[in-house]
């Protein structure tokens, strides 16, 4: 085996936290922060719960926690992620799960260009406005899960950030939901 | 599937909990508890009070030692902390400080 990678496997369990600058695969359970300078898989079968730092991260199990690359993040079909990730590359690929909030180090916008735009453009957007508005910094809480996420077995209490709490209790439905002009115009044409 | 090596350039701090073996190469510091064998390697450096099936030492500790089966301080092992251990080697070279229990 190769001495720069550190293996966690399948029987073993760390609470704590893990940090250095090898190559990380874990196949078992870590609970609390990893912060490594190379690369951090997540195998599948394997449960993480804490925010992890890496070069990259590749996931193919259960992450309820941040993840902040410099490298780029990969959610293969099998990961299971809850929490929000930044990094200059993201891909996440069918059948992955994930909830959370996206940054990507290129993208340079401020939090109100979305909101001003979406007003400049006048009506249309304005059911949007407020949610893309308020959304971001939130992530769904817990409770209402949406089914895929719900598969990310355990929901400790690292799952809900502090921020969560004040999340409105249905964020989805203004969006769901057309506004009443829009569904008098489909009215109207029928 | 793999068994569990912490590497030369890594650190956990916190607790290991494991059924499988447990290979240390890098820092821990915190507490250890395996089903299987423990080997800290030459270089390693480990803080922690440790309990598992058998422990092999070439690197530094400093903790408390309850190994079920067999505990073994190698020539190039140090050791500081309480040894508990059916069988108890201490190699030629190696270096101890602590008491011994052999359960007689």
């Amino acid at each position: 085996m190769a001495t720069k990678q550190t293996v966690l496997g399948q029987g073993t369990h760390v609470v704590g936290e893990v940090r250095g600058d090898d190559a990380l695969v874990v196949f078992g359970r870590v609970e609390g922060r990893i912060q490594i300078s190379e690369e951090l898989s997540i195998e599948p079968g394997a449960v993480v719960q804490g925010d992890v730092e890496a070069r990259t991260v590749v996931v193919a199990g259960v992450l309820v926690g941040s993840i902040t690359a410099t490298d780029s993040v990969r959610l293969t079909p099998k990961a299971r992620v809850v929490g929000s990730i930044s990094a200059p590359q993201v891909g996440i690929e069918a059948g992955a799960a994930y909830r959370g909030r996206i940054e990507m180090g290129e993208v340079n916008l401020q939090r109100g260009d979305v909101a001003k735009a979406s007003a400049d453009k006048g009506r249309s957007t304005a059911a949007a406005a407020p949610a893309t508005a308020k959304a971001p910094p939130r992530l769904a809480s817990p409770a209402k899960a949406t089914p895929a996420a719900a598969v990310a077995a355990p929901r400790p209490v690292v799952a809900a950030p502090p921020r969560t709490v004040s999340a409105p209790a249905r964020p989805t439905t203004a969006a769901a939901q057309p506004p009443a002009w829009a569904r008098k115009q489909a009215t109207k044409r029928r | 599937m793999a068994n569990t090596v912490i590497g030369t350039n890594i650190t956990i701090e916190g607790e290991i909990r494991g059924e499988e073996s447990l290979t240390i190469q890098g820092t821990v510091k915190g507490k250890i508890a395996v089903a299987q064998g423990l080997i800290i390697e030459a270089g390693a450096n480990v803080e922690a009070d440790i309990e598992a099936q058998s422990v092999s030492i070439a690197g530094r500790l400093m903790g408390n030692v309850v190994a079920r089966d067999r505990l073994e301080v190698r020539p190039e092992g140090r050791m500081i902390g309480d040894a508990k251990a059916a069988r108890f080697v201490i190699a030629d070279g190696a270096s101890f400080k602590g008491n011994v229990d052999m359960d007689v």
